[in-house]
């Protein structure tokens, strides 16, 4: 209580500060480079008032007549003092920045450590960055920017999961998941909805964060112990600065559109092949009259059976062809809404924001809309102790689709391309065609249109991450930081299956609810030491104590047979169904401490260790040690080079560490009886997993070498890091034999490496002097990685029933058959046999490596162009030698036309003796007799190489006379397209997703346009 | 507060926090909620009961009895004709090389045979005092049976059964477990290699004798193992392996055991219609919606598209309709529809009908997923919810013809054509057809023929041709499979052959 007193208080007297002025000085805070520095904080020495920059660099600012210096500071540049005196008005301050990636501030893990102290492999990308891009989470936004992050989607939902992978794919069975810290708490990263997707980083506002740390060699990771060895992704959020109170407003408004629609047939030509389908394998030609007539009975002509070929060849010309992809999409609404209030003194600081954003898929109903609210209030309680919290509460809700993937009847995503397109969408009278109980002609005889507007769903996820810490300066040198931390998600889903669709006709609608929850506490207790050893000499480092408990609870019911499709609660309902309640959890506590040691500033030694315990492994093997140890060498010290024009900074660095991988179900060492169902009314259980009190941490050794330099007065800057992981004992799921009546036991066994180099390359090519003129600078990152599964068990070649993780390839390796084209005679499929012979049926046997589906390069490349006022910003990403196969894609290339599909297997397709072509002969049955599936081996393999034009944005600081004269403090509009152009040979919906890609909800092309107001 | 003790009060309040929580063992103990300690699970009566329970489910998995043991025998077969409705059985049908039986047969089979040797193992240490000597008898004998079960599906799928084979062809039977794993180590280690095939039968001989011994006759509840089922299951594994004696024996004493349970042929279409057919012996029960295995691979679904018989509301996708050669030996004539072959014209319509009741179970389906054909409506939801039926294993109508197969098989040690024909025309007269007067390879091929009109759509045919080394003859609609064909045998689980030196995959995969 005493202390929200003296809280509210000190914000008083701020107010109160402010209010008592006197004189008004006015200056321009520039870089080395004369560009203005906008947000830079100017403070009165020794007094609370103070303003920030706008976008000019420009301030303004009220000082007390007795007032003889300012302070100025920036994020990333050294803060300096500067004298006023009574005669001057008007101020020109240079802040040094030229070291602009050195002597920035990296978060590593309970602490933060300039860059140029720090010897690990870490990446930084900045909140600018990937501020205003319509992404409802921030792991999307990390595509391309940070050399060695790999980020992938499997689905386009807005708010769905993205994959991100950080130095490659180390493990098989266990999680690849980096670890995220928000502040300073570990977050919880599982979709846990069962309607749709809900990342859980979509609670925060991507435009909340400051800057997002990305710790890639285990050295730097080693601090996190079993947790780290996917990486470690720190995200910063923004906080509030000293100074005069500060509005930000920040609006942008937008559309998506489909980013490919499929080019599929008219009735005519799908009626062509479907004819083509029947003739084939029966030896007929297609154009006989019993085949139009089976057609034509198909797809319901009326009186087909009795047609001549005349009135066949008449209807056939008749029938109509539908758009079912136009119908079923439309264009995505993009708004997003920000407020933000940040300011403070020097005890105390705070930064309230509130958000609003909604974003549409162009697919289903599936939508996002987030209403977040974010509060940050540090305090300077006494000298010693400061105290600080930091709250992001959130809810967004998202409208599910059918489906969020697969090949189900129903969902617009799978079926909208691939119905037989004579099918009308309306009937004359405006109602839907073919709704229950009658239905469209052909397998896919759902109207998904109908169905997607009478169905609804509704997933609510409430998330709190917020953290309370104590900050207590002991000595001079030593201080110590009590932490708590709590990441709680209520996630809350519904789902109707209206009584008017196919799916709820029979059982007159069917309802689903759930709701799960989420606790995720934790706490740490650390010491933080940092001393001088004579004056050369400087020792830094901390101790400390970590405890974690997560519990997830659900509970599931469903019903059916509703009075009316207009009663959707389950109360309602005649027949309950399926209650369900699920419990799991888990437990670790760990020690860890660190030491850095400073010669000098040239030379940097650390080592860190972590000893780390786990609920999750067997009682034999619970807990663990996790060392490290880097160095750095700053070159650039050294006197030889303290004069060299060319070469303006240069370090090196190089790591080894050992991190762990606890990413398993959380009782998996555990010998288990579960729940087996039910027979005759009775329940059943089964002996469902086997004992392994041996089972322990997954191992990652990561040895790191880096090169950090700038050059040119730092005109060219960057890094590059070479990186060798080998992560051992594996813990896979060993294939035990069926017989034993198991199917496999989780084990640690196994290697897997990941090599790989990454680039990241800062050119200014141009740079504006005194902020005036043409400015263009260009980003580029670059990421090889080559992954190889370097030892499985009982010297196994391939993982048994697996042939995907074979001993010296690649993770997901693609043993396959090898197709050979088409049969220019019969026109059938043809594979190679392991002797190469082209034979239409082919063997386990007869598979070979074609590839695999991890790319071997991909990064990004970003280009800013400015002048005065005007920013142009060009992003590119890119990925290559990756195989995909495409679940959509393998539907369209079918052989059977019984659905709609792709112009390329009609325009390729065999059709008469000696045709040479890739596209196998129409065939009703699918497989030839005696031969191989049409649509197998690796054919459904596709190059997945891209370029994307991922992200133009073109933006106007409006200058600061403009502004002042409206009494704002910035001003600044853009407008911005996202994935606006790919090059790629893909022919499906995006070439960016991973997984079967079968019915999924496609990303979008997105223009917004906005604007930004700080005052 | 003073400044000096706030921080020794913070020290130590950290400190103390440290020891207790790292000391303390249990800090990092958490038990799952779902599941149980293996090593206690097996001690109570109730615990016993549920796991016995766990192997009656393994029958209802869709690639055991849930579908693919009923509906795969019609489609590999010369049965079924697939409609490509859904796209579903038509490669099983066209005899797709690896289009057959799935792994997840042997591994739910092998899941359920571990679990039945674990609580037979354990059922002598368990001393719970509620557990009664009847208690023990009646699990044995149900665990016994269904083990016998499970080896004998998975034989009769993966290897050829005795005296019916070709040598270049054959690698004999399958892995016999009779000892439960429970540990890592122990299943890790098991590299079983393939039994000959008379040591497999011998072994289902075995535990469905030592069944028959320990289970009472009940037909109150023919989900649950019981004599007649065992005795019923006995006569067939024995006419499988041709031990027509035996076959003969067993068939006698489940007949006896079954008494007037045999349909007429006034009741034969109301028995199949109320949800537990008086004929079963055996069945895999679906008791409860939940247990629904749905729309896309339930046999409901599979076998038609109507929601009721005789009714006009599409329900399912009907992918596998009986073919013309048993529409004709059923005494159906119809037009459109099944009629020629893989390509056809126009919907189904019937045309004329024979007395044989048993072609009433047939019916022309509807027009909702294409053009309509005549369907098989033996599953019809008939638990109150669409594709939600029992599925029956054994019937009595199967063990008179197993008696009568004995008895007219040429060189069969119980060679008796008289009572071949007794038993013959007792199928024959309660179908509505009038008695038959045959002799020697005409009387062995109707009871072939009316074994395979009976039992058509309940999972018997490919096994009928196959123990008797017969082709498939699946004109006009497929190409003939002859018995040489490698496509005779399902293929072992890849990753068995994989991870297990000493498994020998089937010929062709």
């Amino acid at each position: 209580m005493r202390k929200l007193v003296l809280l509210l208080g000190s914000i008083l007297l701020l107010w109160g500060q402010l209010l008592a002025q006197s004189r008004t000085v006015t200056g321009r805070v520039v870089d080395a480079d004369g560009r203005p520095v906008p947000n830079a904080s100017v403070i009165v020495k020794g007094s609370t008032s103070g303003t920030t920059t706008n976008n000019d660099g420009v301030f303004s600012l009220s000082v007390p007549t007795g007032a003889s210096r300012l302070v100025i500071s920036a994020v990333g540049m050294t803060s300096q003092e500067m004298a006023i005196n009574a005669n001057t008005s008007r101020y020109e301050v240079s802040l040094k920045g030229e070291d602009r990636s050195l002597e920035a501030v990296v978060v590593t893990g309970y602490t933060a450590r300039k860059k140029r102290d720090e010897a690990g492999a870490i990446s930084n990308v900045k909140g600018r960055e990937i501020q205003n891009i319509p992404n409802a989470s921030l792991d999307k936004a990390l595509q391309g920017r940070a050399a060695g992050v790999l980020v992938q989607a499997n689905n386009g939902i807005p708010g769905g999961a993205i994959n991100v992978r950080i130095r490659g794919t180390g493990s098989i069975n266990a999680g690849n998941d980096p670890l995220y810290i928000v502040d300073g708490v570990q977050i919880n990263l599982r979709n846990d909805g069962n309607f749709t997707q809900n990342n859980p980083l979509s609670a925060i506002n991507p435009n909340d964060i400051e800057s997002i740390d990305i710790l890639k060699d285990a050295a730097s990771a080693a601090i996190y112990g079993a947790q780290a060895s996917n990486g470690v992704v720190i995200i910063t959020t923004k906080k509030g600065r000293a100074g005069k109170t500060r509005f930000d407003v920040n609006m942008y408004w937008g559309q998506g559109t489909p980013l490919r629609k499929m080019d599929v047939l008219n009735s005519q030509e799908i009626f062509q092949m479907r004819s083509e389908a029947y003739a084939w394998p029966n030896l007929l030609s297609p154009g006989d009259l019993a085949i139009k007539r089976t057609v034509l009975n198909e797809y319901r002509v009326p009186g087909a059976s009795a047609f001549n070929d005349k009135q066949a060849d008449s209807a056939i010309l008749a029938l109509p062809s539908f758009d079912w992809q136009d119908a079923s999409y439309r264009n995505a609404q993009i708004r997003n809404y920000e407020v933000a209030a940040s300011g403070g003194n020097d005890r105390t600081t705070f930064r309230v924001s509130g958000s609003y954003s909604f974003q549409e898929a162009v697919i289903t109903k599936a939508d996002f809309q987030r209403g977040a609210v974010k509060f940050d209030l540090t305090n300077k309680a006494t000298d010693r102790l400061t105290i600080g919290t930091s709250l992001n509460l959130s809810t967004f809700r998202q409208n599910v689709p059918f489906a969020t993937d697969g090949s189900f009847l129903g969902s617009p995503a799978f079926s909208s391309p691939l119905i037989l397109p004579f099918n009308p969408i309306r009937n004359a009278d405006g109602t839907y065609f073919g709704i229950p109980p009658a239905n469209l002609a052909g397998v896919l005889n759902q109207n998904i249109v109908a169905a997607n507007e009478f169905n609804s769903g509704l997933n609510r996820t409430n998330q709190l991450i917020g953290n309370i810490t104590l900050d207590y300066r002991l000595a001079k040198w030593l201080t110590f930081r009590s932490f708590y931390g709590l990441d709680y998600r209520l996630v809350q889903g519904k789902q109707f299956r209206d009584p008017r669709t196919p799916d709820g006709f029979a059982l007159r609608g069917i309802g689903s609810v759930e709701s799960e929850w989420n606790t995720n506490f934790m706490t740490s207790q650390v010491f933080n030491y940092n001393f001088n050893l004579g004056t050369k000499v400087r020792l830094d480092g901390l101790v400390g104590y970590e405890y974690r408990v997560e519990n997830q609870e659900s509970i599931t019911a469903s019903a059916d047979n509703f009075p009316t499709f207009q009663f959707r609660t389950l109360n309602t309902a005649a027949n309950p169904r399926a209650p369900g309640e699920f419990f799991t959890g888990y437990k670790r506590q760990s020690v860890f401490g660190q030491v850095n040691w400073n010669y000098d500033g040239k030379y940097i030694l650390s080592g860190i260790v972590r000893y780390d315990g786990s609920s999750r492994f067997g009682l034999d093997n619970r807990y663990g040690i996790f060392p490290a140890v880097k160095a750095a060498w700053n070159i650039d010290k050294e006197n030889f080079l303290a004069k060299s024009n060319a070469i303006s900074s240069l370090r090196l660095r190089a790591s080894w560490g050992l991190t762990g991988n606890d990413q398993i179900g959380n009782f998996d060492a555990l010998g288990l009886y579960g729940s087996a169902g039910v027979y005759n009314n009775a329940p059943a259980i089964t002996f469902s997993q086997l004992a392994n009190p041996a089972l322990q941490w997954e191992k990652n050794e990561t040895v790191n070498f880096g090169v950090d330099f700038g050059l040119f007065r730092n005109r060219i800057s960057g890094s590059v890091e070479y990186y060798n992981k080998l992560t051992k004992d594996l813990l896979l799921s060993q294939p035990a034999q069926w017989t034993s009546g198991f199917g496999s036991v989780t084990r640690n066994v196994g290697q897997i490496q990941n090599r790989g180099i990454e680039l990241s390359l800062n050119v200014d090519w141009l740079k504006p002097r005194m902020g005036e003129g043409f400015g263009w600078s260009t980003t580029f990152i670059f990421t090889h990685n080559k992954n190889q599964v370097k030892k499985l068990y009982d010297n196994l070649p391939e993982l048994p029933g697996n042939p995907s993780i074979r001993v010296g390839r690649e993770l997901g390796s693609i043993f396959t058959n090898q197709y050979a084209g088409v049969n220019a005679a019969t026109g059938r499929p043809m594979w190679l046999d392991i002797n190469g012979n082209p034979i239409y049926q082919v063997l386990a046997a007869d598979r070979v490596y074609i590839g695999d589906q991890q790319p071997n390069f991909f990064g990004g490349l970003t280009n800013t162009f400015t002048y005065k006022g005007f920013e142009l910003m060009i992003f590119f990403n890119y990925e290559y030698g990756r195989l995909a196969q495409d679940g959509q894609v393998n539907f369209m290339i079918e052989n059977i036309a019984r659905f709609n599909t792709n112009r390329d297997n009609f325009d390729g397709r065999w059709k008469t003796p000696g045709q040479l072509t890739w596209w196998p002969r129409m065939n009703v049955n699918g497989a030839e007799s005696k031969g191989s599936g049409a649509a197998s081996g690796s054919r459904t393999w596709f190059k997945a190489d891209y370029i994307r034009l991922k992200n133009v944005m073109l933006s106007y600081n409006v200058s600061s006379e403009v502004t002042r004269r409206l009494k704002l403090n910035s001003a600044r509009f853009y407008i911005q397209g996202t994935n606006l152009w790919t090059y790629s040979d893909w022919f499906s919906y995006d070439i960016e997703f991973v997984g079967t890609a079968t019915g999924i909800i496609p990303q979008t092309k997105n223009f917004t346009a906005g604007i930004q107001l700080g005052f | 507060m003073h400044l000096k003790m706030k921080k020794s009060i913070i020290i130590l309040s950290t400190l103390a926090m440290l020891g207790t929580t790292w000391s303390c063992r249990k800090a990092l103990n958490i038990d799952p909620r779902q599941s149980i300690p293996a090593a206690t699970a097996l001690t109570t009566r109730d615990g016993i009961s549920a796991a016995l329970n766990s192997v009656y489910v393994r029958l209802k998995n869709t690639r055991v009895y849930g579908r693919d043991l009923i509906a795969l025998p019609e489609a590999l077969s010369d049965n079924g004709f697939a409609t490509n409705k859904s796209g579903r059985l038509l490669p099983e049908a066209n005899n797709v090389q690896g289009a057959h039986f799935t792994g997840t047969l042997w591994q739910a089979g092998y899941e359920a045979v571990n679990q039945a040797n674990l609580i037979l193992e354990a059922l002598p240490a368990a001393t719970d005092p509620t557990i009664t000597a009847a208690d023990r008898i009646s699990w044995e004998g149900q665990l016994l049976f269904l083990r016998g079960l499970f080896y004998f599906d998975m034989v009769k799928v993966y290897a050829y059964m005795p005296g019916a084979d070709v040598a270049a062809n054959n690698r004999g039977g399958i892995p016999i477990i009779l000892k439960g794993t429970n540990t890592s180590d122990g299943a890790l280690s098991l590299k079983p290699s393939r039994a000959p095939i008379a040591d497999v039968y011998a072994q289902v001989v075995r535990d469905l004798e030592a069944a028959n011994s320990r289970l009472t006759n009940s037909f109150a509840n023919v989900g649950v193992a019981n004599k007649a089922a065992a005795q019923g299951l006995l006569s067939r594994v024995h006419l499988y392996a041709k031990n027509f004696t035996e076959s003969r024996r067993w068939a006698d004493s489940a007949i006896a055991l079954a008494g007037t349970r045999l349909s007429t042929s006034t009741n034969y279409v109301a028995n199949f219609r109320t949800a537990i057919n008086p004929e079963t012996m055996f069945q895999v029960s679906f008791v409860s919606n939940p247990e629904n295995i749905g729309v896309n691979e339930s046999l409901q679904t599979s076998f038609t598209t109507l929601a009721t018989p005789g009714g006009t509301v599409t329900q399912g996708f009907g992918d596998l309709v009986p073919t013309i050669s048993l529409m004709n030996g059923l005494g159906i004539t119809l037009t459109g529809g099944n009629t020629t072959g893989v390509f056809n014209g126009a919907n189904a319509s019937i045309a004329t009908r024979s007395a044989d009741v048993r072609n009433l179970l047939y019916e022309v389906g509807t027009a909702g997923r294409g053009l309509s054909k005549v369907e098989c409506t033996k599953y019809m939801g008939k638990n109150g919810f669409p594709n939600l039926d029992h599925i029956p294993v054994i019937r009595v109508a199967e063990v008179i013809l197993n008696r009568a197969e004995a008895f007219a098989t040429p060189g069969s040690p119980v060679f008796n054509e008289a009572n071949a024909l007794a038993d013959l025309n007792r199928i024959i007269t309660n179908r509505g057809l009038p008695a038959v007067t045959l002799t020697g390879t005409a009387l062995y091929e109707e009871i072939l023929n009316q074994r395979r009109l009976e039992l058509a759509f309940e999972g018997h045919r490919f096994f009928d041709l196959k123990r008797l080394g017969r082709d498939l003859v699946k004109a006009p609609h497929y190409n003939t499979v002859p018995f040489f064909d490698t496509r005779i045998l399902a293929p072992l689980p890849q990753r068995e052959i994989d991870g297990n030196k000493n498994l020998v995959q089937n010929p062709g995969y």
